[in-house]
């Protein structure tokens, strides 16, 4: 989305400061959000360039700046019970090609190239040339840092509750 | 073995992006103060003449040849698994880092472990985890700054 500069300056006033650090959200690790999961974002991290006329322009949610750091699209991508099959036979056996996976869908070869596409876009699938063929490979890493940020933290939460039973039962005992 | 099954062990990609600057994400490949913070530990120093890697106690865990060494954008080096003397007895692979600048401030680097046909238990043991674990390491270190800045 293109913006003149004349609606940049227009749009600022709509970003109020408490809705910032929701507008970047989704490119905020749980690090950044600090330990009480409050949003503690450092002001050097506000300061980035590119962060700042994300916020100026409001457009976090047509724009992403980067595909792989917006949890959306890979959750997205695996909403699919066709996608999350690709997935599965690129774990089976990676590097293939359309032919190939195609063979093992009941589906139009348009069908499984759109379903690839939207895997690429997402980060969970890349892909290669070799010789005449571009093979498919499955990128496991977008699906480790939605385990790092989301399943890391949650349990992290449950272990200091336990934590904080323990303290509040010995010091009742 | 069918050809098929060769490529699914020779060749594995791992690829994301990380807010950093391709120069910095180069540094972070490539000296060992930065290494040591995500890679296992390993001290691993790369220059035109060769990689080098070594444990925290010294020992040699790598040392192989730079095939082709192009600041900021592209690395492609051997790779032999001398920390575990079964893996170190299978034949060299090959690992590339492609880095390509993004639009706001993002690259993408792209890490590519091949030629393994030769090294089988060594694409066992540095599939899924191995990679996973160095390459979210590095990206938590740039993007954090943590141990860049300390």
């Amino acid at each position: 989305m293109e913006l003149s500069d004349s609606e940049r300056i227009h749009n600022q006033p709509l970003l109020c400061s408490s809705r910032r650090a929701q507008a970047l959200g989704p490119v905020l690790t749980s690090v950044e959000k600090g330990i009480n999961g409050h949003d503690a974002v450092p002001p050097d991290v506000l300061d980035e360039p590119w962060r700042r006329g994300r916020a100026l322009t409001c457009d976090h949610k047509v724009t992403y700046s980067p595909p792989v750091t917006d949890d959306d699209r890979v959750f997205k991508a695996l909403a699919d019970p066709t996608r999350r099959f690709l997935l599965d036979l690129l774990f089976e056996r990676d590097g293939r090609a359309l032919t190939e996976l195609e063979s093992e869908l009941e589906m139009t070869r348009f069908g499984v190239m759109k379903h690839l596409r939207l895997l690429e876009d997402a980060g969970l699938v890349v892909t290669r040339r070799s010789g005449r063929e571009k093979l498919h490979f499955l990128n496991p890493v977008p699906i480790r840092l939605i385990h790092d940020r989301w399943i890391d933290k949650y349990r992290e939460r449950q272990v200091s509750a336990l934590a904080e039973l323990k303290t509040e039962l010995e010091e009742t005992a | 073995m069918t050809t098929t099954t060769t490529t699914a062990l020779a060749t594995q990609v791992y690829q994301v992006f990380i807010r950093a600057t391709p120069e910095a994400i180069w540094e972070a490949i490539t000296k060992p103060e930065f290494t040591e913070k995500y890679f296992y530990g390993s001290r691993i120093e790369i220059t035109p003449a060769g990689r080098r890697s070594f444990g925290p106690d010294g020992e040699v865990r790598g040392d192989s040849p730079v095939l082709e060494f192009d600041p900021p954008r592209k690395l492609v080096h051997g790779w032999q698994s001398l920390y575990d003397p079964e893996l170190a007895e299978e034949e060299p692979s090959r690992v590339t880092w492609e880095i390509e600048p993004q639009d706001g401030g993002f690259c993408k680097l792209t890490v590519t472990h091949d030629q393994l046909e030769g090294a089988p238990k060594t694409a066992d043991s540095v599939s899924g985890e191995g990679w996973m674990m160095v390459i979210s390491g590095l990206k938590t270190m740039l993007e954090t700054g943590k141990g860049l800045t300390d």
